[in-house]
Parts: structure tokens; sequence; C-alpha cells
């Protein structure tokens, strides 16, 4: 008459190791989940700390002078 | 033959973040700068290759992403520097989150596979598209997706191993400082 044992045996096993991992893994999805929005954070930070310095006037200039056909000094290909 | 205004103009609106973008890929601004100057350069002259009403914007990153990349090529063995560099472009201090965290996130991303930190940028910074993305790097969009988890799984690792990292060595310095017992 061991039959009790049975089904509570391997079931209470088996609800031990799902108790057992389920608080670790959601601890590990939350705590992903907030160094994702830490990422999100930080890389928007750190690409907007670029964008925010604007245009650079070397690059205002260079435009005016495609657009009035002059001839850009290209530092690159000439070699030095 | 020149150009509408409009061009010139968007091309000079797409500049900030062409050199944001620049900047994460080589890790120097001098270089970033130079990078950006090229890629106007070849846009200008190829122009007629541009179609009208279609995102300039992707068009220029597409272009300096190129010239990066054949560059790169060429200058493999110099390429070391994208950790101190980028810290100088970085100077002020942002507000909102400590500079202990912001330097963490700087190391984690000059750590990432240049591939996987190119998509995270595109898509999680300059807000384009998985689709345009992928047509800005030459490849197909399941890759810039896994290549975006990548980047994401491995920023969220190097950051909580660094912190760990920070706190054991750190705690254990303190410790011997004021449990020495002022000299």
């Amino acid at each position: 008459m061991n039959d009790n044992n049975k089904p509570s045996g391997p079931k209470g096993l088996m609800a031990e190791m799902m108790q057992g991992s389920a608080p670790h893994k959601q601890r590990k999805t939350s705590l992903n989940r907030e160094t994702q929005v830490k990422i999100g954070k930080q890389l928007e930070i750190t690409y907007n700390e670029v964008v925010s310095q604007g245009v650079p006037d070397r690059f205002v200039e260079l435009i005016r002078r495609l657009e009035g056909g002059g001839v850009v000094d290209v530092p690159d290909d000439k070699g030095s | 033959m020149n150009p509408p205004p409009s061009v010139s103009e968007a091309m000079l609106g797409a500049v900030p973040s062409l050199r944001a973008f620049a900047i994460s890929l080589s890790g120097n601004v001098d270089r970033a700068d130079d990078l950006v100057q090229e890629t106007l350069l070849r846009a200008w002259a190829n122009l007629n290759s541009f179609e009208p009403g279609t995102n300039m914007s992707a068009w220029l990153f597409t272009i300096l992403r190129n010239l990066f990349r054949s560059e790169y090529r060429k200058r493999r063995r110099e390429v070391a520097d994208s950790e101190g560099t980028y810290a100088e472009t970085l100077k002020t201090q942002p507000e909102q989150t400590s500079r202990v965290e912001f330097e963490e996130f700087r190391t984690a991303l000059a750590k990432l596979p240049a591939d996987q930190r190119e998509a995270l940028i595109l898509v999680g910074a300059s807000g384009f598209s998985y689709e345009e993305a992928a047509g800005i790097c030459g490849c197909a969009v399941g890759t810039i997706k896994s290549r975006v988890n990548r980047a994401r799984t491995r920023l969220a690792e190097l950051m909580s191993i660094e912190s760990v990292d920070d706190f054991g060595p750190d705690r254990e310095l303190k410790a011997v400082l004021s449990g020495s017992g002022g000299s």
C-alpha cells in the first residue's frame, strides 16, 4: 500500500524541481529586463551626446563649397 | 547641375547622427569626422544614384558604412583605441545616470563584435527599422535581428559581470583601507 507514495513521490520531486528553478529563472529574467532598460537608456545617452553637438562648421562649409561648385580639397588619396 | 537646396539641407540634417554612427564604428572622433566628410563628398558626386523620395539618411549611412568597412580592412592593424578616444568624445557627464554605470556601459559596448555593435546602434539608437538597418548593412533582416539580440545579451552579461567585479575587489579594498585603522 505504498500506492500513495507512487504518484506523490515523483510529483513532489517535480514540484520541488520546478519550484527550485522557477524563482531562479524569474529572478534572472527580471534582472535582464532591468539591464535591458539600462542598456537602452545608456545607448540613447551615448548617441545623443554626439547628436546634440549639432553640425560642426566644417560640414556646413563643405556643403556650401560643393553648392558653389568649388573645388574641395579632399585630404585623402593625395599620397602625402 | 546643382541639386535642389532641399538635398543639401537633408545632407546637413543627417550630419549629427552620421557622426554619432561614425564614432561608434571607429571609436575616434577625428576619424569619424573624416569619414563623414568623405561620405558627403561621395554622396554629392553620386547624387544621381539617389532616388528622390527615399530615405536620404539611410542612403548616407550606407555610404558611410561601406567607406568604413573598406578603410577598416586596410587599417586593421591600428584599430585598437576604441576605448580612450570614445571617452574623450563624451567629456560631458550625463546627468541622469551614475558615472560608474556610464563607464561600465561604454566599456561593454566597445567589447562587442563590430557587426553586433553596428546593428545595435542602427536599430537601438539611430532609430532605423530592422528592414532599413538590413539595407544599410547589406544583409538579411533576420541577420540584423539576431545581431541585435546577441548584442543585447552580450551587453547584459558584460554589464552584470562588471558590476560584480566592481564590488568584489572594491569592497575588499575598502575593508583593507578602513579596517587597517588610520595608518
